[in-house]
């Protein structure tokens, strides 16, 4: 197994197949990285909110507490 | 029933027996992709007929068996949904389409950019490239289903019944390059017969296949857990979960 190509030049080129070869590639690579990154951001969103509700239950919580008392 | 049936059926077992392996999947599909895509770019032999275009097969073939393989794994999770009204599975189904969607569209933008250099044009109505645009279209409405419905219950029943009529087109996929033979060509791979390509060209196509099924898997849990976050953010071990921090 050896590397097809005689130069870097020659790499890019692709035997003028280039920009198709090299733009597949592309495409698909911004397409996977948004699968990945896009669950991950939602779960991010989720768990901020999560986060801010709970000193806000807390905060009610106490308030009914008092009423109560 | 094994108990890890029971544990997989629960969103909170699902979330927590699935935090171990996301890593690995993630180091896995990384590897595999980066591996197979240097080696289909630089190592592999070009093509005696197409010359180097036809290196853009190391995603164009990977990507249209995921999207196909990922609509069974769609529509088996709507079935179990609807059949045993499972809570998670109509999650699956859900985290399935986008993913499904975006792998088909990969394989029909690569395909069309194959297209080009090796047949002269972008897109013909050929039956194996129209039966991939209405797998896209199938994905697509499960997508728009789950949008058009605010009961997420109602949502997975609609979503799944579409998803398990849309099946049918799924061994016209497969059969479209024997039953009319027009442009595109039979397929590279069969599991009955020896690959028509040569070891050189198949083995990174391989790598590349593996790296596509561990990316799917890996995807398709991030969804699935991020919907479960979603739905049972009222629920104690979702608070307990944002209260500790990582988990």
């Amino acid at each position: 197994m050896s590397f097809q190509f005689d130069s870097l030049a020659a790499f890019y080129a692709m035997g003028g197949h280039g920009p198709f070869v090299w733009l597949s590639y592309l495409f698909t690579l911004v397409v996977l990285v948004w699968l990945v990154v896009s669950p991950l951001m939602r779960t991010r969103r989720l768990r901020s909110a999560l986060a801010r509700r709970r000193p806000a239950m807390g905060a009610q919580r106490s308030a009914a507490e008092e009423r109560e008392s | 029933m094994p108990v890890w049936f029971h544990r997989l059926g629960s969103p909170k077992g699902f979330y927590g027996m699935t935090t171990p392996w996301l890593p690995w999947l993630a180091v896995a599909s990384l590897l595999l992709l980066m591996a197979g895509t240097v080696w289909g770019l630089g190592f592999a032999p070009a093509d005696a007929k197409q010359g180097n275009s036809f290196r853009i097969i190391y995603i164009h073939v990977p990507s249209a068996f995921l999207a196909l393989a990922g609509y069974y794994v769609m529509a088996v999770a709507g079935a179990i949904g609807l059949i045993w009204r499972m809570k998670l599975s109509f999650m699956v189904m859900k985290a399935a389409a986008p993913l499904g969607a975006a792998l088909t569209l990969i394989s029909l933008v690569s395909g069309a950019l194959w297209g080009k250099p090796t047949w002269g044009t972008y897109w013909v109505w050929d039956a194996r490239i129209t039966s991939m645009l209405v797998l896209f279209f199938l994905y697509l409405g499960v997508i728009a289903l789950h949008y058009a419905y605010t009961n997420g219950e109602a949502a997975g029943k609609a979503a799944a019944v579409l998803a398990l009529v849309g099946t049918a087109n799924i061994p016209i996929i497969y059969k479209s390059v024997d039953w009319w033979y027009t442009l595109h060509q039979p397929a590279t791979i069969r599991l009955t017969e020896a690959p028509s390509m040569h070891p050189s060209m198949f083995q990174p196509l391989v790598v590349m296949i593996a790296g596509f099924y561990c990316l799917y898997a890996l995807v398709l849990i991030l969804n699935t857990r991020a919907e479960i976050l979603h739905r049972e953010r009222g629920s104690q071990w979702v608070a307990e979960l944002a209260r500790g921090g990582r988990a």
